[in-house]
Formats: structure tokens, sequence, C-alpha cells
């Protein structure tokens, strides 16, 4: 197994260095921003190659990969931002924990609501019970999370001012106590989580389901059951730890999507948080800073789905590695 | 199965009944999937609500008719102000660009401004004191505009004050949201509030620069009023009722022609891998994983911005490029499952050559899982879809509606009137919704033991 899942992890640093060269030379794509405006600047030629000269886009995009990977590698130096000139690194450090606070709170909850919600739904099979979570699974896979962002902002800022539209802090938030401040980062986390919340809740209730259906079926759970044990017991000591397995690989796919969603997310509540940076930076071409953020979240979806090799190889001792 | 098996929504072999309907010859295939889709109760809701939002795709002329808004008539167009200049060309000058040492922070920024690409009228705006937040000036931005000679720009809440020497000074900003493309800019289209840059400038319709709001909400329409807007007017002036018309139609559209493509290039390459495996099963798996290991929102936001102009080609070029993954996996698996039975074996040994053996013998036999999965994933491409537009990053919403990108429009105006956002999302989901149920009908009904 340890052989398997180095061989994983040698491909994964391989997709990983693709990943970055494909987003590299698609940001690229565009061209270059200043062939037009030295036409229409002929008097500002300096200038302009002056600026050409300092982003980079003098290069072609494969010396300007190279140029970024190695001063990475070598130094440590993510570049600077384009516009404003500050270090690419400082930037995404400042940005993370609003945007992890907000994902992992839905993967969390996710987590904790949809499995048991997937369980109960597949133990009352072809119940009333199973019919409600099925049509309101396929409700939450079908809601478009931006158009449900926009109506919970509706209904709980606008109309009934219960929960801040936006991440807003309280003015006072440096001067109070530990408990106030997750408090009041509560009060704007609810909105946020809520949002991706129910997609995560309704897919993962439905693979839990299926899942669940599908071992319960199975010869060793009715063997359990003839030998007289208690239903709680069938299901949670024995059918669930199998039914969990299929789960390990949703959740390498709800990871990225994840990712995508905080995108939406932060642009919905108007969060300054990675969604943010990379929606602007890759607007801008900010090539230095969209590159840092694109790396970051590409890490991030790796790192899940090798965590998800080695859970599933933890948890399913039948697979065989050749 | 040990749990109560009343409900009708069985598996084939559990149920006596079924199976007589199964072994009984005056049923095809497909008759028989057909019987018990229609047993399907949520299938068949998706059925109907997917029939009704073609039909509304349709009809998108006869809502034309009735309303007396063409989909790209403003109401605004009709009410032209005399400020209002038909055609605005806008170009950068800007004192300290290019110069790395002075960061782009609060600089007076100058429009020079060509209305009906009349030289003689050109003259000048000045946007003083902004905080620009990106390289290409592109975001909300406080700022007081000030027009020269014949030019007159003008932005809502903003007064103006006309001098004896002809020029006119807006003197409050407010908020204004305006974008210019820093390399490639050639053109802004002034709305009210909103500039909004548009590639094809000459054939939007309603190229003015205007005071008013066209927003008029559904309880403010008169009956029998001559203009029927029944679901009022956007911010534009356009009619929403026709405008959701149409842009069911470009939703649809694009969703249906992504799922093809995507469907050939998976079944293609999926039966590759699943069918030679080795060296050829191992390239296509790793392309496979490298698409989606790729965050792919941020892709989409790079490949639409380098497609440009958001034209329906290139949402469904990337959508599609993007999309075949989970068609491919299928196949795979199907294939490799197919690919050692007997039946495969007796089609090598009477000599067929492997494309026979593939997509004569292997697919039709892989097709219930591919065409389950096919279904989903309809729903998929409509959600991704909107989400580009609502990001700003599909079809342009100016000329071609489409639900998502009315959604973005309509956020602009949310707080006041949140109608157009509302109606926008609610068909998105129903279409979504209704995919889905239909999906799951087809899964009950083609292979009730799939984990599609």
């Amino acid at each position: 197994m340890g052989n398997y899942l180095f061989r994983r992890f040698v491909i994964f640093i391989f997709l990983f260095i693709l990943v970055t060269v494909l987003c590299y030379f698609l940001l690229r794509l565009p061209g270059d921003p200043y062939k037009e405006l030295e036409l229409q600047q002929p008097n500002m030629k300096d200038e302009i190659a002056r600026m050409r000269e300092w982003s980079g886009f003098n290069d072609n995009w494969f010396v300007g990969y190279t140029k970024w990977a190695k001063k990475i590698i070598f130094d440590g130096d993510w570049g600077k931002s384009l516009y404003d000139k500050q270090p690419v690194w400082g930037k995404i450090i400042t940005k993370i924990p609003v945007t992890l606070k907000i994902q992992v709170s839905v993967l969390i909850l996710g987590l904790l609501l949809g499995i048991p919600l997937g369980i109960f739904s597949a133990r009352r099979h072809y119940s009333v019970a199973d019919y409600a979570i099925t049509v309101f699974s396929y409700i939450g896979i079908s809601v478009p999370n931006f158009w449900f962002g926009l109506l919970l902002m509706l209904l709980f800022s606008v109309n009934l001012g219960w929960l801040p539209a936006g991440w807003s802090l309280r003015p006072d938030y440096d001067s109070l106590s530990w408990i106030m401040k997750i408090l009041d980062q509560a009060r704007n986390l609810v909105l946020p989580v809520f949002m991706g919340l129910l997609g995560t809740i309704a897919s993962l209730s439905r693979y839990m389901r299926s899942s669940m259906l599908e071992v319960i079926r199975q010869d060793y759970v009715r063997t359990a059951r003839s030998k007289g044990l208690s239903e709680t017991k069938v299901i949670y000591k024995h059918a669930l730890r199998n039914g969990l397995i299929p789960i390990v690989t949703v959740m390498t796919l709800v990871i990225p999507s994840l990712i995508s969603g905080s995108v939406v997310v932060e642009r919905i509540f108007n969060i300054n948080g990675m969604g943010q940076l990379l929606f602007n930076s890759v607007q801008s071409s900010d090539i230095p800073l969209a590159m840092g953020t694109l790396v970051m979240f590409a890490f991030l979806t790796l790192i899940s789905l090798i965590l998800g090799d080695v859970v599933y190889a933890l948890v399913d001792p039948r697979i065989t590695y050749s | 199965m040990a749990t109560k098996n009343k409900k009708k929504k069985v598996t084939v072999i559990d149920n006596p009944n079924e199976q007589e309907v199964l072994s009984s010859s005056e049923y095809s295939y497909i008759g028989m999937v057909w019987s018990r889709f229609k047993r399907h109760k949520l299938a068949t809701i998706g059925l109907v609500l997917l029939v009704f939002m073609a039909l509304f795709a349709i009809l998108a002329p006869v809502f034309e008719l009735i309303t007396g808004y063409p989909v790209g008539h403003s109401s605004l167009a009709v009410k032209m102000s005399p400020f209002s200049t038909p055609g605005v060309v806008a170009k950068i000058t800007h004192p300290d660009f290019g110069n790395p040492e002075k960061p782009m922070g609060k600089v007076d920024f100058w429009f020079e401004i060509t209305p009906d690409n009349n030289p003689e009228k050109t003259g000048f705006a000045s946007v003083k004191e902004s905080t620009f937040k990106n390289p290409d000036y592109r975001g909300f931005y406080d700022f007081n505009m000030k027009a020269y000679g014949n030019t007159n720009v003008l932005l809502t809440n903003d007064q103006v004050v006309e001098k004896p020497d002809g020029s006119a000074e807006i003197v409050k900003g407010g908020y204004s949201e305006f974008f210019i493309e820093r390399a490639r800019n050639k053109r802004i289209v002034v709305y009210n509030q909103v500039v909004t840059y548009s590639p094809t400038f000459e054939s939007v319709d309603s190229r003015t620069i205007e005071v008013q709001n066209g927003y008029k909400g559904p309880r403010e329409v008169d009956i029998g009023e001559a203009p029927m807007n029944v679901f009022g007017t956007d911010g534009l002036g356009h009619d929403v009722l026709v405008r959701l018309s149409y842009g069911a139609r470009m939703t649809l559209m694009i969703a249906f022609v992504v799922v093809i493509l995507e469907t050939l290039m998976g079944i293609f390459l999926g039966a590759l891998a699943g069918f030679y495996g080795g060296f050829i099963d191992a390239l296509i798996m790793r392309i496979l994983e490298l698409m989606m290991t790729v965050p792919t929102l941020p892709i989409y936001m790079v490949l639409s911005r380098f497609m440009g102009g958001g034209s329906a080609i290139g949402i469904i070029i990337i959508l599609a490029a993007f999309g075949w993954t989970g068609v491919a996996r299928m196949t795979r698996g199907m294939f490799l499952s197919l690919r050692n039975q007997e039946f495969t074996e007796a089609a090598r040994a009477i000599g067929a050559s492997p494309m026979r053996i593939m997509f004569k013998h292997l697919l039709p036999n892989s097709l219930a899982p591919i065409i389950v999965g096919i279904t989903f994933s309809i729903g998929g491409v409509i959600l991704t879809e909107s989400t580009l537009s609502f990001l700003g990053l599909g079809v342009n919403k100016i000329l071609t509606p489409t639900w998502g990108g009315m959604l973005d429009e309509a956020n602009k105006y949310i707080l006041d009137q949140p109608w157009p956002a509302v109606f926008s999302g609610f068909l998105i989901f129903l279409t979504v919704l209704a995919v889905n149920f239909i999906g799951d009908g087809l899964r009950d009904a083609l292979d009730p033991r799939l984990k599609v």
C-alpha cells in the first residue's frame, strides 16, 4: 500500500505541475495588453516598455512560466501584484482565513446533517419521509446557489433585518471579549454558510442514501439481522462502515465544488476572501496574483484528492494495490 | 429486500407483475421503459415542466407581439433626454500610466469622448480622485465627472450645470459603475448608473446615455395599458417577460448543444480507454484526472475572457471541453466490465473490427447508465452556464438575454425591485429540477439498480 500511495503521490505532483502550466498558459492567452496601448500612445513608448518589462509580458508564456516557477521554488517569492505592487503571498495569506471559515463550516455542517439524513432516508426506504427527503435533495441540487443566496439576503437582511448582508463585523469588534468575537463572526457567517449548505446537504444525503441502500441489501447485513441484533446495531455497527466508503470518493468531488462556490458566495455577500481575490485578479489579468490564488486552490484540491486516496485505502481493506 | 414494498417504486425482480410485463413480447424495450417512466410521479412532473419551458421558449415572438416590446426594444429609448448622446467612444489618456514607480492609487482619469465618432465634438470627461482597485479600472468608484465641449455624460443622481460657454459640469458623482478594458479599449455605453462595455456597440438598441431608471414593477402596470408589460420592465427598460422567454431559448439551446458535444466526446474517449486499456487508458485517465483537478470555475473565467465578446459558441466550447469527463468515466467503466464477456469474445471470434465491437456490441449494452448520466448532466450544464452568466462571463447579456445574465442585471436593482431577479432564478431552478426529475425517472425505468 505504501508503494501504491507513493505512486499516487508522484502522479499528483506531476498533475499539480501540469495544472500550473495550464493555468499560466490560459492566463497569457489574451495576449499582450500593452500592444494596443502602444498604438494609441506612441509618445509613451518608453514607459510602456518599462511596464511591460516589469510585468513580465515581454517574455513568451513558457519563459514567463519558468521564471515564475523558479522564483517560487528557489526564493519562495510569489511575485508582486501587477496593480498595487504588493507581495502576492501577503495578499493571499490575509484572505485565506475568511474563506476557510466559510467553506470548512459548510463542509462540516454538510457532513453532520447530510449523512444522518441519508441514513435515515435509507432506513425508511419508500416511506413518506424517504420520499420527502428525496424530493428535498432534488430541490437542493437544482437550486442555483447564487439565486438562493440572493433570496436569503433579501429575506433575512433586507426584509427582516436580522443578519448582515455582507461581511460587516461590529465597529467595536477589537475591544470585544473572545466569546462576543466568535458570536459576531458567526452572525456574519450564517447566510454565506447557509447558501453553500443547501446543495452540499442535498448531494451528500443523496449519495449516502444510495450507498446505504446498496449495503443494506447485502448478505452480511442479513446475517447480522438474523443473528438477532438490534436494528440500530445492524445499521450503525455493520452497515454504516461500508456505507461510508463511497462518501470518501464523493468528498473528493465536493471539495473542488466548494472552491468554485467560494467565488460565488464571496461575490454575492461581498466578502473579501480568496474567491474575490481570484475573480478580480483573473478578470484584470493580474498574472502573479491570479497564479498565486489558482495555485492555492489547485493545491487544496489535490490535497483533498490525496487524502481521499489515503482514507479510501484505510477504510476499505478489500482493495488490493497492484 | 427486507423493507416494506407497499409503494410501487420497486425493482423488477421483486414484483411478479412487472416480471410478466418484462417477459411478454407485446412490449418493445422502449415501450416497457416508457410505461415504467410514466408511472414515476416525479418524472412525469419533470416532463410536464420541461415541455412547458420549451413552449415558453418557442412562444417568444408571441410575447413580443402581445407586449409590443421586441427583444432589443427599451422603453428608455423613446424617452431620449436632451442630454443623450447616441454614441460615445472613449479613449484612455492617463498621465501616470506606465510609471512603475507610481502606484496607481489616486489619479485623475480622463476620458476622451467622441460622440458619433465626430472629431469636432470631442470633449473630455475626467474622473477625479478615484481609487482604482484594479489595473483595468473596473469596479465601483466614487467620482466626479466633468464634461466639456458638446459632450454630455450623465449619471444618475448627478446634477448637470450648464455653463454659458456650452460646457456642462456634473456636480455630484454618487456611486457609479464603469469599466473599461485597459488594453482593448473600444467603446463604452453609458446606461443609467451603469457604464457598460460592449464590443458590438452598434447593434445595441438603447445606446443612449440615460437618466431614468427603466424599471417598472408588475404591480405598477395598468391593465389595458397599451404596451402590456405583464412582468414589468427591467432596469434598462426591456420587457421582462420577453427577455425571460428569449433567455429560455438561449439557456436551453446552450445546455442541449453542450450535452450533445460532451456526450460524443465522452463516449468516444471513454470507449477507447475502456476497450483498449493499457497505455491509451492510462493516458486518457490522466487527462481526465487533470480536467477534474483543475479548479474549473477559474479556468472558465480565463477562457471566457479570452473567447471575448460573450458569444454563445465560446461558452459552448468551454463547457463541452471540460464537461466530457463524467460520460467518459461512465463509458470506460461499462466497457471494462463488458469487454471480457462472452458476447464480446464471440464478436471478436467472428472477426469483427474493434470499432464494430465497440460501437455495435459494447455501446448498446452500456447505454442505460450513460443516458441517465447525460440527463443529470443537463441540469449541471444549465447551472454552470447560469453561474458564468451571473458572474458576467457568459453570453453577452445586453444583446442576448440568458437567465443567468438577467439575474446579474437584476441584481443591481435587487433592493428596490427584486422581481426580475426572482423570476429568472426561479426559471433556472424549475428547469434544472425538471431535468433532474426526468433523470430520476429514467434511472428507475431503464435500470433500477443504477447508482448514478
